[in-house]
């Protein structure tokens, strides 16, 4: 009998691999190395379906308990904030999750975890002198810098994450009259993503830009893109108060998870050894762990005592609805 | 029978308008708390801006595709034959692909506003919908008609304006109708432009102001412009009927110019194929070459064959059934089936992603229901049903337009004669229009094709986990502006889209009616 019971354990587990369905706004074919790697040390397969974050919320929120996510996968923790508002998630309780990633890098009630870290930062070109860099980030907006700022739309998470850091930090007043000053300083209208804002400072475009560090680093490791990465520097701003804005991706547990013990395997597996040198090394992301270190090329521009504005990137989801009116209020498209 | 063939009608029309109809039906949501700043703020831009790119694109679209179509119909130039097909190409480029080509070009005109690259990209890559509907209605067309206007004093311009054009406006409307339609729907042009529309507004009211409500309206206000537009054509048009009144067919005679005017038409003709294809493709093969392997890999294989499985399987199943409604329609025309008729084809002009909401929605509701009545969920959501839900609802239009536009060139009476001579519907069908519009359905089915191998935000929010198509794998690396690497499925895109662009395109030759028979 009891060996029946064995035998049919084993088929079952044969004929029935443990999955973990995956959704995710990191694309699939970017994250998908990271999976893999899980799924060859634990036997797990991981199933994603990669649509932007807006989207694939509205999609947790209309499926309700029919959902056939276990886990969601951001690349921005003001989406994870929005989708605990919306609750979709559920408390994940893990020593390994909690003792890995400092406090302000996770929801307070555990519902979602930061996995790795990017830097929206000033890109100044070499030309300019350095004595012109802004030491912080509310500087761009005075008039000296008129006619000389690249920066892609607003309809970008990024950019309204940035401000939504601006309003926690200096206040919606303050918040509204830096957005006017940048939008007069603009050297053209936005148009392109963050490496076209690059290329415009590198071809003599724009004196100063607001990028993503790790689309530097994709561009400095193509052979033909990283001529222009290297016409430019990377200015880390506030660093005397708030320290620079942050851009954290996370991971959070749905509230209707079905394979419960899969997911938080996989959740775990993010913040291990393995995946944190893959996000430093493969995707130039800052690792949030002490297990894993900064990828050379990216130690290239960052300083050893960085300071990051790590307070605010619990709080950003909160102020995004208030951060895009002020954009459209001063007519930053 | 004659009942039942309507109420299934009605049903199907219902069910292709669904998705819209969700989206539409948020007007009556009472939450409107965001309108006063929509209002207040960025709504005239938007307005503005879509209405200027969707005028642009219907004047542009309907010099380029049908001056096009006309000439190589018409007239003997050198390299005719291949133009005859490579005008087509551009079809083939998916919109979001051809603006980071064109980007770069923008930086040498700076003083052309954003505004006018996001329509001059949307007509180069939207033309061939105007001239592939207008060539199909012009090798339609009985030269005896064109003769006769010739024979009575008119010179080959009149000719052209007085017979030819009016002759083949119902498809020339249905080409341009598209054009604009889509134009309206773009999101992944005018976005990268930074251009600010009703349809990238709708997406930043709702991932931005995290407002799925105020999304929808905005959405239903531009769906709710595309339906008065759409009536409106339609009254204009029903004044108008234009059949082929001989039945006799020769075979068309081309005329020839000066060489001047030879090698001038060349050179016309060449514009549109090497701007919106040629430049692009090199383009975009230059950028392979800086990934690995030209970033082609094991996985190229399953991407195309999913892309390509999708687009065939909803293309050959949609087309039928565009023809099924219409000619039903045509042959009981009533109030209601006209309005069904225009609510149904409002998917194209609805953008992707809020499609996608009008999609899940109803099948959401379903799983649900099934779960609390004790049934097993059908699991609609998770499978390919959403996908194609979406993709019948948003191409509808595209294939509805195309066989709508080669239906009301076959006369009336010729549908009464066979009756009179005791014909069965499906004989009627069989041998009556099956063979006068093998050429407008094969070109809905190309359109159709096309446009699900390029499609992109319906794609990405429906598609069951794991599955990838070669539009979502290009979008995918090239929003994360990895161009090298997404240079390799883009390129695969245009060339799965190649295979059937030049099939169908000596299939609508061989078509026209009278032709080697």
């Amino acid at each position: 009998m009891r060996l029946i019971s064995l035998l049919l354990i084993a088929l079952g587990t044969a004929a029935q691999a443990d999955s973990v369905n995956v959704y995710s706004s990191r694309g699939e074919s970017l994250i998908r190395p990271l999976f893999d790697q899980f799924t060859e040390q634990t036997g797990i397969d991981v199933k994603v379906l990669s649509a932007d974050p807006g989207a694939l919320l509205s999609r947790l929120r209309l499926e309700g308990s029919a959902t056939p996510a276990d886990v969601i996968l951001t690349s921005d923790a003001g989406n994870l904030a929005a989708a605990k508002d919306a609750n979709v998630l559920q408390a994940v309780d893990s020593d390994i999750l909690e003792s890995a990633i400092e406090s302000s890098l996770q929801d307070k009630d555990n519902q979602w975890f930061g996995v790795s870290m990017r830097g929206r930062v000033v890109v100044a070109a070499n030309r300019v002198d350095p004595s012109e860099d802004p030491a912080s980030i509310m500087d761009l907006a005075d008039d000296k810098y008129e006619g000389r700022i690249c920066v892609r739309s607003s309809s970008n998470v990024y950019n309204q994450s940035m401000l939504a850091g601006i309003i926690i930090n200096h206040g919606e007043q303050a918040a509204e009259t830096w957005a006017q000053g940048i939008v007069k300083n603009f050297a053209r209208i936005p148009e392109g993503n963050d490496r076209a804002q690059i290329n415009a400072v590198a071809e003599g475009k724009c004196d100063f830009a607001m990028i993503n560090t790790y689309y530097l680093g994709i561009m400095l490791s193509d052979p033909a893109q990283a001529p222009n990465a290297r016409e430019v520097r990377v200015v880390f701003t506030d660093q005397a108060s708030t320290g620079n804005h942050a851009n954290v991706s996370g991971i959070a547990m749905t509230k209707h998870a079905k394979n419960k013990v899969a997911a938080q395997k996989l959740m775990e597996f993010m913040v291990s050894e393995s995946a944190q040198t893959w996000y430093a090394d493969d995707n130039h992301e800052y690792p949030i762990t002490a297990n894993a270190k900064t990828s050379a090329l990216v130690k290239s521009w960052t300083p050893d005592d960085v300071k990051f504005d790590k307070a605010a990137v619990a709080n950003l989801g909160a102020y995004n609805a208030a951060s895009v009116k002020i954009f459209d209020r001063v007519g930053w498209p | 029978m004659a009942i039942k063939s309507t109420a299934l009608v009605a049903l199907v029309s219902i069910l292709i308008s669904l998705p819209t109809l969700v989206v539409l039906g948020s007007f009556f949501v009472p939450d409107y708390a965001l309108w006063s700043h929509l209002l207040d703020t960025v709504f005239t831009r938007y307005v503005a801006n879509s209405a200027v790119v969707a005028i642009e694109v219907a004047i542009g679209t309907f010099v380029m595709g049908v001056s096009s179509a006309w000439f190589i119909v018409n007239y003997q130039f050198p390299g005719r034959n291949i133009f005859a097909w490579a005008l087509m190409l551009p079809l083939a480029f998916p919109g979001y692909i051809f603006a980071f080509f064109v980007q770069p070009l923008s930086a040498y005109l700076p003083f052309v506003p954003a505004r006018e690259w996001v329509s001059f990209c949307l007509i180069m890559t939207l033309y061939p919908y105007v001239y592939l509907s207008a060539r199909a209605a012009f090798i339609d067309q009985s030269v005896c008609a064109l003769e006769a206007a010739r024979t009575l004093g008119c010179n080959r311009r009149q000719a052209f304006l007085q017979v030819a054009l009016p002759m083949a406006r119902p498809s020339i409307v249905a080409g341009v109708t598209v054009a604009t339609m889509e134009s309206l729907a773009d999101y992944g042009t005018a976005q990268y432009f930074g251009l600010e529309t009703i349809s990238t507004g709708v997406l930043r009211t709702w991932f931005g102001h995290y407002n799925l409500t105020a999304a929808a309206q905005l959405a239903a206000t531009l769906v709710g412009a595309v339906l008065l537009l759409s009536a409106l054509e339609r009254s204009l048009r029903s004044k108008a009927k234009f059949h082929h009144a001989s039945h006799r067919y020769q075979q068309m005679h081309l005329s020839w110019l000066s060489p001047s005017g030879r090698f001038g038409l060349t050179a016309l003709m060449s514009f549109p194929v090497v701007v919106g294809f040629g430049l692009p493709s090199l383009w975009l093969i230059h950028q392979a070459t800086g990934a690995e392997n030209f970033g082609l890999n094991s996985q190229f294989f399953e991407l195309a064959i999913n892309s390509l499985g999708l687009a065939i399987i909803v293309a050959l199943g949609l087309v039928p059934l565009a023809v099924m409604i219409a000619i039903s329609r045509r042959d009981k025309p009533s109030r209601w089936s006209a309005a069904l008729a225009a609510l149904s084809r409002l998917g194209y002009a609805t953008p992707g992603t809020v499609l996608a909401i009008g999609v899940l929605v109803p099948l959401v509701y379903i799983d649900r229901s099934l779960a609390e009545a004790g049934y097993t969920p059908l699991g609609l959501t998770t499978g390919f049903g959403g996908l194609i839900f979406a993709y019948f609802s948003r191409f509808y239009s595209v294939a509805a337009n195309t066989v709508e536009a080669g239906l009301e060139r076959i006369h009336r009476s010729m549908n009464e004669t066979a009756r009179t001579l005791g014909a069965s519907s499906w004989r009627l069908i069989s041998k009556v229009y099956f063979p006068l519009m093998r050429g407008s359905a094969l070109a809905a089915v190309l359109m159709v094709f096309v446009d699900i191998m390029k499609e992109l935000p319906a794609t990405l929010v429906l598609r069951p986990f794991d599955f990838n198509t070669l539009a979502v794998r290009a979008f995918e690396l090239a929003s994360d502006e990895r161009l090298a690497a997404a240079a390799a499925p883009a390129l695969c895109i245009v060339l799965t889209g190649l295979i059937p662009v030049l099939y169908l395109s000596r299939q609508i030759t061989r078509s026209r009616a009278g032709h080697g028979r």
